[in-house]
């Protein structure tokens, strides 16, 4: 009630201060596509980016704004971090209807699919294909001389996150990638090196040190069966090495989400429909609630904690599904209590993403209410990450000297360098295989693919390297192996459909957040599998 | 008939010439002291559009200096456009104006909606119920205190915030949020706690929102929320909670106007990317005038922490540089590096230099060796805090529950404590220490004040609380 009440009063306060507020463009889309400027203009423009990077990110962004502005004197970047997505999503749609946005922004296709329905996102397709060359004419730029054009080759993108930008509207992008990221699981390898013989005995791939395979995922089968070997539900017993759960999945929305494509199970489409209501959808939570029971599967509420990794690095749960940007969350160190490390600051791997199967199209059975089910299963791991798109507010100068930032920001050796930096992952197919070093630090140079050779030759060398304790391969040793992971598993990425709410349905954002809620409500014990995705059903359609 | 006709065509005549002598042209007014609203009023009665930019560049000092007009901008030519400068009606002029003034829109006025009656803690613990009256136990930063109820202190930080840093990292604006909260707890008559979700973080510490009833007050105030409104601090709620909506409203009118932490320049942060190159003897001497600056300097890591070091120059001076989650393979005992872009900061009445980004730091070379030199208990000054040092002779009196600090006496019966970090992995039990044996022990030496609220007090630091820092088990010898 106090939640209801403060609503009303805080809104009816703001559409008091901000006056007659008038809603976005609404109506059925009609693309537009922007006319392309001939020249490159020369008076002084600024172009404000919102996103929602701390300060270390912000620290590499704001390098690649220097080097942008030293190219175009007469722009100026201005950077703002509105701290998280909601925040930026909300202030842009307020933004949005009383015609204050940024020039660019980072967003969620759930975000952009709203933009675009409002029409207050650009088109980026003549920015692609523009043929028109530009001379930069400024003798104080860093490029004084030089030819430049807008399009670039989308070819040279990984193909998955090109098509979560054209998703929306008759093809075209509203958005191009930037910060992407996948899942990968954190596994504790002083605990599985304790239990290799058991490993073994169960098929499972595992070397002498502890090493899982790195190109081939474990089963879910597997996981209920390394639950046996692993957990003791009771407690974690440090001395057996064992810990109270298997797995911890930081998402619940992920595991929904992913878990129905491996299980073939509908979900949405791009049309809107809220697919979830058939048998297979209640089949998978009862198979995920059998999870629980079993500790094979937690999810972070266990511990009334928004992820998972403390109590990774505390020992509660032997593996941790996350986001690959987040490795370093999982890897414990001497910065967290000592009293509180039950294995003390153990030896940490990265791994793929469970899956159901491991080929496509194969069926696979499993134990659902005690009876056997069969499940068609494909494999699929998330993509995820925001893009990042120009706002129609924007003057046509601000909006070409935006995508020529973004067009920078997203260039094989930036996109490398960013990925190196901060976690995330290239955008660009050719920073993979590219052979000019980037530099890390005063005294450290390397290029992407010799950023992957760091875990590659690690792993290789079963953990055994003769690297010296001041080689500085071992402060990129976790990015470069959650990266190897993140390329890895590649060929199965799978992005939600974005949408907006429909006239009886909701959107994807909000089917993202009931999905989480489904299993959250599940684990809670407050509904039964069934019930749950009833509910979340009932929340989403009307 | 013909008197109408010649009066109408006589109207349209008056109309046409009216509307000819309509100005294309108009003079750009000095608007030097105008808030954007009065140049709203004015440019637009000259027929002329606004666009409207911060001025960012300046330091503020008064209230009356924000909103206020600064400058013109450049036209479509980019020529600099000035007071008196003759412009086409129906342009758009670029203006430039200083940052906006600051409103409390919903602390004060959202009644019911947002307020604390005493009904609702009265006979309650926040640790056992989630709401309830507590007292300050030590100040930490802006969204950080330590309180205390029924007998037991615990961290608490902030629901809904993030204000910058002032302690482990100095970031701009941190200071003044830090001074803000502590200035207005400390003011307070009461205050409360009041959780909502998750009871602590990942790092053991109770997550609330913070209510104070001001002095002389009759209604209790959201702290978190006056933070967010008054640009100390950028909005940090979590979808659901009761506070969300207000929070994100107060964050969008705050960061409209470009106050404090949404882009103003902090008059007392050190911006430069390197800092000010010094000895580490010069910066432990002159360390009050070098307080949140930058500083470059290049020490031998003496002893680690963790991912944290302690370095000293050639002179002797040493210094503790927190790394937090930072590591760095280049931080090795013997290294000699230099480090740019580091901030001296006090926490808990130790100096230690904070801000460490791997990026700065160059390995000079590697593999030297730093004798500690061997100390008493008058050497217990500020400017030896962070040297490596051997004292002899020292008696053990007792050992923390913890055992991770021994309680020693000098031979002049000068008390203080040996230090064990937990990232040593070891403890007083491990290395066989007993009541009444003496030892020899060497390490970095530190300080430790539970009371010092991180604002440097000068140089006259309490011996007693000075700690011999442990860090390796081969640095202690049992006689």
């Amino acid at each position: 009630m106090k939640k209801l009440l403060l609503s009303f009063v805080t809104l009816f306060l703001t559409f008091g201060i901000l006056g007659c507020v008038t809603v976005g463009t609404t109506g059925e889309y009609v693309y537009v596509p922007e006319v392309m400027l001939t020249e490159l203009p020369t008076e002084d423009v600024e172009v404000t980016f919102w996103h929602i990077y701390g300060e270390g990110k912000t620290a590499v962004l704001d390098t690649l704004i220097a080097e942008f502005e030293a190219m175009f004197p007469n722009v100026t970047i201005t950077g703002t971090s509105q701290s998280d997505y909601t925040t930026l999503r909300s202030k842009i749609n307020v933004g949005v209807s009383v015609g204050e946005v940024p020039t660019m922004a980072l967003g969620y296709p759930d975000h952009y699919a709203g933009y675009v329905n409002a029409h207050a996102a650009v088109g980026l397709d003549p920015y692609i294909n523009n043929t028109i060359e530009y001379t930069v004419d400024n003798p104080l730029s860093s490029i004084n001389g030089q030819t430049i054009t807008t399009s670039i080759d989308l070819t040279d993108f990984v193909p998955s996150y090109l098509a979560e930008n054209n998703q929306y509207v008759g093809g075209y992008y509203f958005s191009v990638p930037f910060s992407k990221s996948t899942e990968v699981m954190a596994v504790n390898r002083t605990v599985l090196k304790q239990h290799i013989t058991e490993i073994r005995a169960l098929g499972i791939t595992i070397s002498d040190n502890g090493f899982l395979s790195h190109t081939v995922p474990l089963t879910y089968a597997q996981l209920e069966a390394l639950t046996a070997i692993l957990v003791n539900t009771s407690g974690t017993d440090v001395a057996a090495y064992k810990c109270q759960f298997l797995m911890n999945y930081d998402s619940n929305a992920n595991l929904f989400i992913n878990m129905s494509r491996q299980w073939n199970a509908p979900y949405t489409n791009s049309a809107g429909d809220i697919l979830i209501d058939n048998d297979i959808s209640r089949n998978m939570l009862k198979y995920i609630n059998g999870l629980f029971g079993t500790n094979t599967l937690v999810l972070p509420t266990e511990w009334t904690q928004s992820y998972g990794s403390t109590n990774f690095i505390y020992g509660d749960v032997c593996m941790t599904v996350g986001s690959s940007a987040g490795y370093s969350y999982n890897v414990p160190t001497s910065e967290y209590k000592a009293n509180l490390l039950k294995f003390g600051i153990f030896d940490v791997d990265f791994v793929q993403v469970p899956q159901m199967v491991l080929t496509d199209a194969t069926d696979v059975a499993v134990t659902v209410d005690n009876a056997a089910v069969t499940v068609n299963g494909d494999l699929s791991a998330v993509q995820q990450g925001p893009n990042i798109g120009i706002f129609a507010n924007a003057t046509r100068a601000e909006k070409l000297y935006a995508w020529l930032f973004i067009k920078y920001l997203i260039e094989a050796d930036n996109t490398a360098w960013w990925a190196m930096s901060t976690g995330y992952l290239p955008a660009r197919l050719s920073a993979f295989t590219s052979d000019v070093p980037i530099a890390m630090t005063g005294t450290y140079s390397v290029t992407y693919s010799n950023f992957l050779q760091i875990a590659q030759d690690y792993w290789a060398a079963d953990g055994d390297v003769d690297w010296l304790t001041t080689d500085e391969r071992w402060d990129y040793l976790y990015s470069s192996m959650a990266a190897n992971i993140a390329k890895n598993q590649n060929d199965f990425y799978e992005y939600d459909p974005a949408f907006s709410a429909g006239d009886n349905s909701a959107g994807s954002a909000t089917a993202r957040e009931e999905a989480g809620n489904c299993l959250d409500d599940i684990y809670n014990g407050t509904f039964s599998p069934t019930d749950s995705l009833n509910n979340m059903k009932s929340l989403l359609t009307w | 008939m013909l008197k109408k006709i010649f009066s109408a065509m006589l109207g349209f005549l008056l109309v046409f010439v009216l509307i000819g002598c309509q100005p294309t042209e108009v003079a750009l007014p000095d608007l030097t002291g105008k808030s954007r609203a009065q140049i709203t009023e004015t440019l637009e009665g000259l027929n002329l559009s606004i666009k409207y930019y911060f001025d960012l560049s300046v330091i503020y000092d008064e209230e009356s200096d924000y909103d206020k007009f600064v400058r013109y901008g450049k036209d479509e030519n980019s020529v600099q456009l000035a007071v008196g400068d003759i412009v086409a009606t129906k342009t758009e002029i670029k203006v430039y104006t200083t940052p906006l003034n600051l409103t409390i829109n919903y602390l004060y006025s959202l009644g019911d909606a947002l307020s604390l009656h005493e009904s609702d803690y009265t006979g309650k613990e926040f640790i056992a119920d989630g709401i309830g009256e507590v007292t300050i136990s030590k100040l930490v930063d802006g969204d950080t205190t330590f309180f205390q109820s029924d007998g037991q202190s615990y961290s608490v930080r902030y629901l809904g915030i993030d204000t910058p840093e002032s302690t482990a990292l100095y970031q701009a604006w941190g200071k003044a949020a830090a001074t803000y909260t502590a200035e207005k707890l400390q003011s307070a008559e009461k205050i409360v706690l009041e959780a909502e979700g998750d009871r602590q973080d990942g790092n053991d510490r109770y997550l609330a929102w913070v209510w104070y009833l001001p002095e002389g007050g009759d209604k209790f105030l959201l702290l978190n929320l006056e933070l967010v409104e008054l640009a100390y601090s950028k909005n940090k709620v979590s979808t659901g909670s009761v506070y969300s909506d207000v929070l994100t409203l107060a964050d969008w009118n705050a960061s409209a106007t470009k106050r404090r932490v949404w882009g103003e320049i902090d008059p007392n942060y050190d911006y430069s990317k390197e800092g000010t190159q010094m000895t580490i003897a010069f910066l432990m001497e002159n360390f009050a005038d070098y307080m949140g600056l930058k500083v470059a300097i290049s020490g031998i890591v003496t002893a680690k922490i963790g991912n944290s070091v302690y370095l000293q120059d050639e002179s002797g001076a040493g210094i503790y540089m927190y790394a937090g989650y930072t590591s760095s393979s280049q931080l090795q005992i013997g290294a000699h590096v230099a480090i740019d872009g580091l901030t001296p900061t006090v926490y808990s009445g130790s100096p230690q230099l904070t801000n460490f980004n791997r990026l700065n730091l160059s390995l000079v070379t590697e593999s030297l060796i730093i004798t500690p030199e061997v100390i008493t208990y008058d050497d217990f000054i500020f400017t030896n805090i962070g040297k490596y040092v051997t004292m002899n002779q020292l008696t053990v009196t007792g050992v923390n529950t913890a055992r991770t600090s021994i309680y020693v006496t000098d031979i002049e019966d000068h008390e203080f404590v040996i230090r064990i970090d937990d990232s040593t992995g070891f403890d007083a039990d491990d290395l066989g220490v007993t009541v009444g044996q003496v030892l020899t022990v060497t390490g970095p030496l530190g300080y430790y004040d539970y009371d010092y609220n991180n604002v440097f007090e000068g140089y006259n630091h309490a011996p007693s609380k000075f700690q011999l820092m442990l860090t390796a088990s081969d640095n202690i010898i049992i006689e």
